[in-house]
């Protein structure tokens, strides 16, 4: 069942969406690519393909450097 | 319709920058019109300025939990930034900075993409609660419920506990 909802949800959210490019200031979408202690997902648990996963990496990384997300939750 | 073209040998850029919180937001602008000064005296023009006004930072910078964030978008010639970006790091004012090469957008492609975020929010909570029903389903009656019982009893307790935090961090600032 677990295996079921997986699939559900892999394909990815980027390419379907037709975003030009992946917004650093935009914390609302890159949180959903966090998990709880603001460690970035793997690629196998966010299913997004492998160009958008590295934009991604980038950006979670440049608002953690603008304060704009954790590096680690306390 | 004269924004969406850069001039030759320039680049578009965007800076995003945080005000130091020991600032009142009355001292702000002469702050921010020296940083808008410093780009326009090395040749470049701002296409973008864009308050967020005060915000709370994700973790304390030079022991402040809060800041001014301030965008700008602008074109300018590559081999200025440097200079820019040094200034801005050597003063006293500004907590942090980042420049960025970045695509110029046209007022149609940033309608597109707001709606396109519109639709997303829609289509999210259409499918939210959809989500939850299912995997309640498959879970074992009693025992889960009352997990779930535990966790959202603990999760308020949490959240009361950080807005209280948040308060205590705030008072001292003001101190």
């Amino acid at each position: 069942m677990t295996n079921q909802v997986i699939k559900a949800t892999k394909s990815c959210w980027f390419c379907q969406n037709q975003w030009l490019d992946i917004d650093y200031k935009d914390t609302d979408s890159l949180k959903k690519f966090t998990n709880f202690y603001g460690q970035i997902l793997p690629k196998r648990r966010t299913g997004v393909c492998a160009g958008h996963q590295r934009d991604l990496a980038n950006a979670v990384k440049r608002a953690r450097i603008m304060a704009l997300l954790l590096f680690t939750n306390r | 319709m004269e924004k969406t073209t850069i001039p030759d040998g320039q680049v578009h850029y965007e800076l995003l920058y945080i005000i130091s919180n020991k600032f009142s937001e009355n001292e702000l602008d002469p702050i921010k019109d020296r940083v808008t000064k410093l780009i326009t005296d090395q040749g470049g023009t701002i296409t973008l300025s864009n308050d967020w006004g005060k915000k709370r930072l994700a973790y304390a910078i030079k022991g402040f939990y809060h800041g001014y964030y301030h965008l700008l978008e602008f074109n300018l010639e590559p081999s200025k930034t440097k200079f820019i970006d040094n200034t801005l790091r050597l003063s006293s004012e500004i907590l942090r900075h980042q420049i960025l090469k970045t695509k110029l957008r046209t007022e149609e492609e940033l309608k597109a993409i707001e709606t396109l975020k519109a639709k997303i929010a829609e289509k999210q909570a259409a499918l939210a609660p959809v989500v939850e029903t299912s995997s309640e389903d498959k879970a074992a009656e009693a025992p889960k419920a009352k997990a779930a019982d535990k966790a959202a009893e603990t999760k308020v307790e949490l959240s009361d506990l950080d807005n209280k935090l948040d308060q205590i961090i705030d008072t001292d600032n003001l101190l």
